[in-house]
């Protein structure tokens, strides 16, 4: 795996993705080429539950696209680099395992709308800006925040936000459900990776888990049948693993389970 | 190994090579004067003429040059980790190579423009009275040296190697295809060349190269001082990722680049001693304001001294800072070589003896050997003057931003550093530009680039007024 702005650790089922570009991890074809091949690593990973995507840059998470190339490349370019970003994006919601953003710093824009096709965002509590401030350029959040923030947080508060352009905390972030929890900032990485392992084997059945984001992240873009249809589907696959059974049986011994991934 | 067998000679791609005739043919017809046989010989009988080709170090003796370089480390003069094609660096990284390449072509053809000012005038004989003064007073000091015409074709030589090193940014840039792929969309490697060869004087990157030469003494002060920093950029990017840029880099610093240092500092001197002992009517505060004119744009060439840190150790031996603090050191030593020239005129003794004068006068205020303080020149601080970042501007913020020091800001600092202060606030801007007549020569306060200070920074409502960052 050939990778330049992301370095990827993997330990006890949990990756951590570092997202390291500096100054601000701003995103260009070729760190969108490094998610898009981390995201297949993760993908075909067999080992991997969850992954963490962080970053290595002090006080900031992402600031989105690098505007140095919105300014100067062509539009044609412009179009095809937004197709690649949200079809990487696409990438990682569909894939079966927990993405996690781990927010330690700013995360606004292009930043944001990768936080928000993760699965779950976790944030330390410092100073940071948190928003989507593509308005200001004269252009729209195009790298999926126009959808996916309205499905996160309501559409009402999703207009004000981009409309605006206005930054909240992450404090507000979490009140309004973007941000799933917030850490104090001196244990952030402990809670974070505590948290991750705990969606992961042994503690927790991470087929499970995988399997509720896709029920969930494709099913609830179906007619309700359809997407009842796809929940069977999922659940049976789940009834035929050795987890359910063993997760059946600890319930009625009054055991924790000791699920294996079988 | 011969000194040329350490280098690969090539031409440009015809259609540059054309483009670039055209230019010289617009801004530089004098250059066959340098190419005539008669001419050359009879003012540089030694040296070799010039060669208009672009001229790349090979690489097995590439590290013999990179080892010496200012800020060098063993990766300097390893090649191993470099990139040969431009297409394999990633976007970021070409952006910034390409930025680097284009800021360094560019001044190559501002300063053809800029010499071009003043060796214009020396040839048709049609010196401003100022200069006139100069080069008479020159004469009478140094009736050996100095003569128009070698200053002339002096100045010539040095726009002859401008144009070739600009050739060799051409080269990096169009011998290898790879360079002009499409990348966002675009034809970076055509665009570029078109931009350069479309720059007319005023257009440049780099403020510097944006200045009208008006006087010899612009001339001068520009290549001791401006040319300096080139020599610091040509050395730093003996650590360019992109290969075929380090390997430009080695004939351009250690054969060309050390005429032009050295021709400023001769003829830098020459006028210093004219100005104290029989210059007529010019003195030496007046090159002590050009000097105030051109050290700060020196100075802003390093890029802001808060940054660099993404280039060291990529593209330049040292970030912006650190670059920036070794040549205020050699400049030092160069404002005291002036200083022991006009000493030794002055007092008519040994070099020893004007070192010894200087301390005394320097640094205790004497006047010794009929030498005082305002028979010499100084550095002007670091602050003056500065229409670009600096660190210390991290006290002052601008109204509504949340941290210090970002952005082009502006403080009234004298040249001495001093924040000039009224009641206790840094005067106002009116203010600071009387200030800035008695400090800077009368003929830049005439000129394009005070205007567009003026305009862009000084009374530029955008700015605000610059408030303390903490509180007091």
């Amino acid at each position: 795996m050939d990778l330049t702005y992301i370095s990827l650790e993997k330990k006890d089922r949990v990756a951590v993705a570092w997202m390291n570009k500096p100054k601000a991890n701003t995103y260009d074809a070729d760190l969108m080429r490094d998610l898009s091949t981390m995201i297949d690593d993760i993908r075909f990973d067999d080992d991997i539950d969850v992954c963490v995507l962080a970053s290595k840059l002090e006080g900031i998470w992402s600031a989105g696209a690098d505007i140095n190339l919105l300014a100067s490349s062509t539009p044609d370019y412009k179009a095809m680099f937004c197709l690649n970003c949200q079809e990487t994006l696409n990438k990682m919601e569909s894939t079966p395992k927990l993405f996690i953003a781990a927010i330690d710093g700013h995360c606004v824009g292009g930043g944001l709308e990768i936080a928000m096709a993760t699965d779950l965002r976790v944030a330390s509590d410092g100073a940071w800006r948190v928003g989507l401030p593509e308005v200001t350029l004269g252009v729209l959040p195009g790298t999926g925040g126009t959808q996916r923030l309205p499905r996160l947080i309501g559409k009402s508060r999703a207009i004000d936000l981009m409309a605006t352009g206005r930054m909240i905390t992450p404090k507000e972030a979490l009140e309004w459900g973007l941000y799933n929890r917030v850490f104090p900032r001196a244990k952030f990485w402990e809670e974070t990776m505590d948290f991750a392992k705990g969606l992961a084997y042994p503690q927790h059945a991470g087929r499970a888990v995988g399997l509720i984001k896709r029920s969930v992240t494709e099913g609830t873009e179906m007619p309700m049948y359809e997407g009842l249809a796809l929940e069977r589907e999922l659940q049976n696959r789940l009834f035929a693993m050795a987890d359910a059974k063993e997760g059946f049986k600890a319930f009625l011994e009054k055991r924790a389970p000791k699920f294996q991934g079988k | 190994m011969a000194l040329l067998d350490q280098f690969t000679i090539e031409a440009l791609p015809k259609k540059w090579q054309d483009e670039g005739t055209l230019w010289q043919d617009r801004y530089f017809p004098e250059m066959p004067t340098v190419f005539d046989p008669p001419n050359w010989s009879r003012y540089y009988p030694e040296t070799p003429m010039p060669r208009l080709n672009v001229i790349m170090a090979k690489r097995d003796g590439f590290a013999g040059f990179a080892k010496k370089v200012v800020g060098a480390t063993a990766a300097t003069a390893d090649l191993s980790g470099r990139t040969w094609t431009a297409d394999k660096m990633p976007d970021a990284q070409f952006m910034t190579a390409l930025k680097i390449i284009r800021a360094q072509a560019s001044t190559e053809l501002g300063s053809i423009q800029q010499h071009r000012m003043v060796y214009e005038q020396l040839d048709h004989g049609s010196l401003t009275g100022f200069d006139k003064e100069i080069v008479e007073g020159m004469h009478r000091t140094d009736p050996t040296g100095h003569q128009l015409d070698a200053i002339s074709f002096s100045k010539k030589r040095v726009c002859v190697e401008e144009l070739r090193h600009h050739m060799q940014m051409a080269g990096v840039l169009t011998l290898d295809p790879t360079f002009d792929k499409a990348r966002w969309g675009r034809h970076w490697a055509t665009e570029t060349m078109e931009e350069l060869f479309a720059m007319k004087p005023g257009e440049h990157v780099l403020d510097a190269f944006n200045i009208e030469f008006k006087s010899l003494m612009d001339s001068a002060t520009f290549m001791s001082f401006i040319d300096r920093v080139g020599k610091f950029q040509l050395e730093m990017q003996h650590h360019f990722l992109y290969g075929p840029m380090a390997l430009s880099m080695p004939w351009m610093r250690f054969l060309e680049e050390s005429y032009h240092l050295a021709a400023g500092e001769t003829l830098m001197k020459a006028i210093a001693v004219a100005a104290i002992s029989d210059g007529g009517n010019f003195g030496i505060e007046d090159l002590q304001q050009t000097l105030n004119m051109w050290y700060p744009r020196g100075l802003e060439m390093f890029g802001s001294e808060l940054g660099g840190d993404l280039v060291k150790g990529v593209f330049k031996t040292l970030k912006n800072r650190e670059a920036q603090e070794i040549y205020i050191d050699e400049v030092l030593g160069k404002v005291t070589d002036v200083n022991l020239a006009i000493i030794q005129a002055k007092a008519e003794c040994s070099r020893e003896e004007a070192r010894a004068i200087l301390r005394r006068v320097s640094e205790k205020g004497e006047t010794s050997h009929r030498v005082t303080k305002d028979d010499l020149i100084f550095l002007p601080d670091r602050r003056f003057y500065r229409i670009r970042g600096l660190m210390e501007y991290g006290d002052y913020r601008m109204p509504g931003s949340d941290a210090a020091g970002v952005g082009y800001v502006y403080l009234p600092y004298d040249v001495h550093g001093d924040l000039l202060n009224d009641g206790g606030k840094p005067i106002g801007r009116d203010a600071y530009v009387d200030y800035l007549r008695t400090v800077l020569p009368e003929r830049y306060m005439k000129s394009r680039h005070w205007d567009f200070v003026k305009d862009e920074f000084l009374f530029n409502e955008k700015w605000g007024t610059p408030e303390p960052a903490r509180p007091a």
